[in-house]
């Protein structure tokens, strides 16, 4: 009897095993920080691959030099402050496709440039500085074509009337309303109620000018409108 | 086996089960979190989208973001516009027109050193096109 009561207990206790979950993990100090280590290369590592990504510039004409404050008025007459610092910022220009380097000094009042660097606050931290050609793009309706002279009139959608020469280096087409497709044409196919966008070299020193050579011009018959 | 024997066993057995309750549930209603996880910022990112500034709103850009310094020589635009609408991208270096059969479009423009100015104009319904201009700024890696 004695046996068969010790045996019934000894099987008892260990098929009815209770699991142990108050006990603490506890992880070695030293792993632990290797592992806090890796997770913050990893987030720097992220960081700069964002910051690369995300990366921005602005672009304006530069109106103010004072030492090392630079103050440039964009597209939409925004005023823009910029820092230079003497020891960062590296200034270039662009030419076709090469850039080649400059000195602060090369670049004056009146010159097309854009950006890039930090935002802090409202002013731009410049990194680097990038002297280009301003090009627009003005779409509009044309009013009047004189062949005389080869130029349109184009009023744009925010009413202002442009003079476009067309030149013959000037690339010129025209949407084909049947296929969707663009074809060359010549001066000759330009006719007034017509859809045209046209890109110019920009004027940087004098924002009013509303006289410009056409370097390319698109044309949407308005008989596509009437299908 | 005695009457008191299987009695004192049985008793036994439903101590222990009671004990094992007792500590599982106090363990589950404790405090846990030792370990602070390192939050991730992914779930921050926002998207921004730029609207036409028209009162139909129905030219959005959604990629690249006005302003993006990219480092190949051409770029793919994104965005939503009217069905049917004809989308015209002009840009100094090409032009590219496309009619939007679909909600969204995509179109690969190519790209000029420096400052690229992509007017992006769409005729729906009328001719007076609904307007954004994007600019995308070409630098190559040095």
């Amino acid at each position: 009897m004695k046996y068969s009561v010790t045996a019934l207990t000894l099987l008892i206790f260990t098929v009815v095993a209770v699991p142990v979950f108050s006990q603490t993990p506890t992880s070695t100090p030293s792993g632990s920080l290797s592992d806090e280590v890796d997770k913050l290369k990893e987030k720097v590592a992220e960081k700069v691959e964002q910051l690369k990504e995300t990366e921005k510039a602005v672009s304006g004409v530069v109106t103010e030099i004072d030492k090392n404050e630079w103050v440039l008025t964009d597209a939409d007459n925004k005023k823009i402050s910029v820092s230079i610092d003497d020891t960062l910022t590296n200034f270039f220009d662009i030419s076709g496709t090469k850039t080649t380097d400059l000195e602060q000094d090369d670049i004056d009042k009146g010159d097309y440039v854009f950006i890039t660097g930090p935002e802090i606050g409202e002013s731009i931290t410049a990194n680097a500085v990038y002297r280009d050609q301003k090009y627009m793009v003005i779409s509009g309706k044309i009013t009047n074509v004189t062949a005389e002279d080869f130029t349109i009139n184009v009023l744009s959608v925010d009413k202002t009337d442009y003079v476009l020469d067309v030149e013959s280096k000037t690339n010129q087409r025209m949407l084909n309303i049947k296929t969707l497709e663009t074809e060359k044409i010549g001066f000759s196919k330009l006719k007034e109620g017509d859809s045209v966008h046209v890109v110019v070299k920009g004027n940087p020193e004098n924002t009013s000018q509303t006289r410009y050579a056409a370097l390319r011009l698109l044309v949407i018959p308005n008989e596509y409108f009437l299908q | 086996m005695k009457r008191e024997t299987i009695v004192a066993i049985v008793f036994g057995i439903l101590l222990g089960a009671g004990a094992g309750l007792f500590v599982l549930f106090q363990t589950n209603n404790s405090d846990e979190a030792k370990v602070i996880p390192i939050e991730s910022d992914d779930k921050k990112v926002v998207t921004q989208a730029v609207t036409a500034s028209t009162s139909q709103a129905q030219l959005v850009i959604s990629a690249p973001a006005a302003g993006a310094v990219v480092n190949e020589d051409s770029v793919k635009i994104s965005g939503k516009a009217p069905l049917n609408g004809l989308i015209v991208f002009q840009s100094p270096v090409s032009e590219e027109i496309l009619k939007n059969e679909k909600d969204d479009f995509t179109v690969e423009m190519p790209l000029a050193l420096g400052e690229n100015v992509i007017q992006i104009s769409v005729y729906s319904g009328s001719s007076t096109p609904q307007e954004q201009t994007l600019r995308v700024y070409y630098l190559k890696d040095e």
